[in-house]
């Protein structure tokens, strides 16, 4: 081992990133094996819910696809920018014990969970999909670096949020009550049980402001040939999240110290 | 070197703000253990925490080229639902230990930490002080050049103390400690020099009894915690003036003396009544004899218990007890079977029949009843005690020797403890540790002396007082 205080802030980058990601899937997943089931009957069971709701597995396709992997193909991204949206608000106060280690900073923690949770997410698409697919559902894939273009644009919306929340969470005492009670009219709102071209042209402009919306319209035209969407604009989730990951990194920079320092603000 | 630059820190408190330092500027002296005193509230745990970068300043810097370990705490700093061994081995990934290290490392920790098989369970469920011994234990698996130690080794029994001194001279080559404690032992046990930290600045001392000195006057905020350190003081020797005898010390012998003056008077009067319960009342005259140290009396008190009630177990109990200091075999015989057919399973009469046991050379048979009566009391030092005898006797060194820690442990100011574990640790061939330990004993007994009194005078006294006013002459 290099003495510690000759270590790069690379290596030192690259280890406590690495130990956070270990503590963090063996506290999602190591306790019980319920872990692994849970993170799999979620979306399942969204999925499910909605197509019965909407008349049956079988039933009518939505904007060319098999209401399945309509739903599916919302409702997993949209999972991911839920969870680690939320647990971002209590990033600093649930891990205090880390930070009783210099090397660790709130950042750490947010991205070991960003990287747990986009690869748990990753292992449900790869067993649902192919598995609708064996069900007999109709669809085929499209392209994937459009399909990666869109997560990376969708990955960073969801760090500039989740960024901005990490910070909002120590300084401001209400976040834990407010946020996610802001956050929960997005499940409604973000397309993940109809496609725009549903919503009545009066109030559709209105709904557009979302980047939401266009990232998950967008992500099913380039996962899946047939889904032609219209009305989303890469250029307008293109800039929303690289503005937004640019004020989550800037807000971050800014208040790193303020919201593990003792004694500030509250 | 740590240079101390332009330090500004404060608290929000209600109305305002509290600045621990202002504006403040030191450089340390290289090369140093140092130990950092001052009152509580005076900043002491904050500096160590800036200066372990888990905490920031309002203002200025603290600047160094050297690594520090974090704040070694009491509560260890883990993460509660993970088991000692999960934290261990994250932290160890945080400092990018490979992983053969790593599991090697972990075997060392739990040995060091000496928490056995805790070390698997969730720390949630850790007693005060294990928590810091595994913080500890971790911590020297890193050659850090500064360990920052937060009071971690007032938690630990003498044996912690002792693996952490020598795991701290182990490490010296390379690194030094900066150490918070109350306790002056400990700062003198492993500083070169102090740092007295109070009113917002830092006042350096080259040798630790001169800051004590410094220190000791200005911390009347509490007079309870000003005879804690006194007490430590005495007894880690470090020198201090005669401490005279307190007047509620004196007041109390006073009223001690006129109540038994006037209970003896009436105990010779021919048409004296007694309270009702004579057992009872003969009983407690004997608890107080004992505590002023009158054998003889409390033995006589004792024998009238009981012939005034045959089965008044505790008298039967103190009877053997003072049998078995006396070593009087036939007398200690009789009180444990008259005790025995009263109450066979209480641990006081497995003790004692666990000495007679002993005494005929029935190891089995004691080591037996000791499993009982450590079954019902685990914490109490004089089972414990004969168990190491016990064990001793069947020449189980090592777990005698375990056994004696146990009893010293729950039993921290009682000299005999450490004489005993002294002469077991010399059978053992570890003449360092022994020679500590009797080192121990003999500065516990010069503490015990009579310009120490005993706290339980006032109690005494009371005691004597009701017992004269139940007889009726």
């Amino acid at each position: 081992m290099a003495a510690i205080s000759k270590q790069t802030s690379w290596e030192i980058q690259k280890s406590v990133v690495f130990a956070l990601f270990l503590r963090e899937l063996n506290a999602r997943f190591g306790r019980f094996t319920l872990g692994y089931l849970w993170a799999l009957l979620e979306p399942l069971f969204f999925v499910l819910v909605l197509s019965f709701v909407r008349g049956h597995f079988t039933g009518a396709p939505i904007a060319g696809l098999p209401p399945a992997v309509f739903f599916a193909s919302g409702v997993i991204p949209f999972i991911l920018f839920r969870n680690i949206v939320i647990s971002a608000i209590a990033a600093v106060d649930a891990n205090q014990g880390l930070f009783n280690y210099q090397r660790v900073k709130s950042a750490d923690v947010f991205a070991a969970r960003l990287l747990v949770e986009s690869l748990s997410i990753a292992a449900v698409s790869l067993l649902i999909f192919p598995t609708l697919r064996l069900l007999k559902q109709e669809f085929a894939y499209n392209s994937v670096l459009q399909v990666l273009a869109v997560l990376v644009l969708l990955l960073m919306f969801t760090t500039g949020i989740g960024l901005i929340f990490t910070v909002l969470g120590p300084l401001w005492i209400e976040a834990k009550k407010v946020l996610p009670l802001a956050l929960r009219p997005l499940f409604f709102i973000s397309g993940l049980f109809f496609p725009i071209s549903s919503i009545p042209p009066g109030v559709r402009a209105y709904f557009l402001w979302n980047p939401l919306l266009h990232g998950l319209e967008l992500l099913r035209g380039a996962a899946f040939v047939g889904y032609r969407s219209t009305e989303a604009s890469w250029t307008y989730l293109f800039w929303c999240s690289t503005l937004t990951f640019a004020v989550g990194l800037a807000v971050y920079r800014l208040y790193r110290i303020r919201i593990v320092s003792s004694g500030s603000s509250r | 070197m740590i240079q101390v630059q332009n330090l500004t820190k404060s608290y929000r408190i209600e109305g305002g703000r509290h600045y621990v330092f202002r504006d403040i500027n030191a450089v340390f002296p290289e090369d140093a253990n140092i130990g950092i005193i001052g009152p509580n509230g005076g900043g002491k745990s904050t500096f160590l925490r800036l200066l372990g970068g888990i905490d920031h300043p309002d203002s200025g810097r603290i600047i160094s080229n050297k690594s520090f370990s974090w704040p070694l705490g009491l509560k260890g700093g883990f993460v509660t639902h993970m088991s000692g061994r999960e934290n261990c081995r994250m932290v160890c990934n945080l400092y990018g230990l490979p992983p053969g290290v790593i599991k090697r490392k972990l075997e060392e920790i739990k040995e060091l930490s000496g928490i056995g098989k805790y070390f698997e369970e969730p720390v949630e469920y850790y007693s005060s002080g294990m928590g810091g011994r595994v913080g500890f234990a971790l911590s020297m698996a890193f050659d850090f050049d500064y360990f920052l130690i937060d009071e971690v080794t007032s938690v630990g029994d003498a044996q912690f103390k002792a693996m952490a001194k020598q795991a701290l001279e182990e490490k010296a080559k390379r690194s030094r400690v900066i150490m918070v404690s109350h306790n002056m032992g400990d700062l003198k046990r492993f500083c070169d020099m102090a740092v007295l930290v109070s009113n917002g600045g830092f006042r350096f001392f080259d040798n630790l009894d001169d800051a004590i000195r410094a220190y000791l006057p200005q911390s009347q905020e509490s007079k309870k915690e000003v005879g804690e350190i006194i007490q430590q003081a005495a007894v880690e020797e470090i020198r201090l003036d005669d401490v005279k005898l307190p007047e509620t010390v004196t007041d109390h012998l006073g009223v001690v003396e006129t109540a038994l003056a006037s209970i003896e008077r009436k105990l010779a009067l021919p048409n004296l009544r007694l309270p009702s319960n004579e057992a009872r009342f003969f009983y407690a005259l004997a608890t107080a004899y004992e505590k002023l140290g009158d054998q003889v009396k409390a033995r006589d008190c004792c024998q009238r218990a009981v012939r005034h009630d045959p089965y008044h177990l505790k008298s039967h109990l103190k009877l053997a007890s003072m049998a078995a200091h006396d070593r009087d075999t036939a007398a200690l015989q009789k009180a444990v079977d008259a005790a025995e057919a009263i109450d066979p399973a209480h641990p006081e009469v497995l003790t004692h029949r666990m000495r007679l046991h002993l005494r005929a050379g029935a190891s089995a048979l004691a080591l037996e009843k000791n499993d009982a009566a450590l079954h019902i009391r685990p914490q109490d030092p004089d089972i414990w005690h004969l168990r190491a005898q016990i064990l001793t006797r069947i020449n189980r060194t090592k777990e005698a020797i375990e056994a004696q820690l146990r009893a010293v442990h729950y039993d921290l100011k009682n000299p005999a403890r450490y004489t005993y574990l002294a002469s077991l640790l010399a059978t053992d061939g570890n003449l360092k540790t022994s020679q500590l330990a009797a080192h121990k004993a003999r500065l516990l007994q010069a503490a015990s002396s009579p310009s120490h009194p005993d706290p339980s005078l006032e109690k005494v006294a009371h005691q004597l007082q009701q017992l004269d006013a139940s007889m009726h002459a």
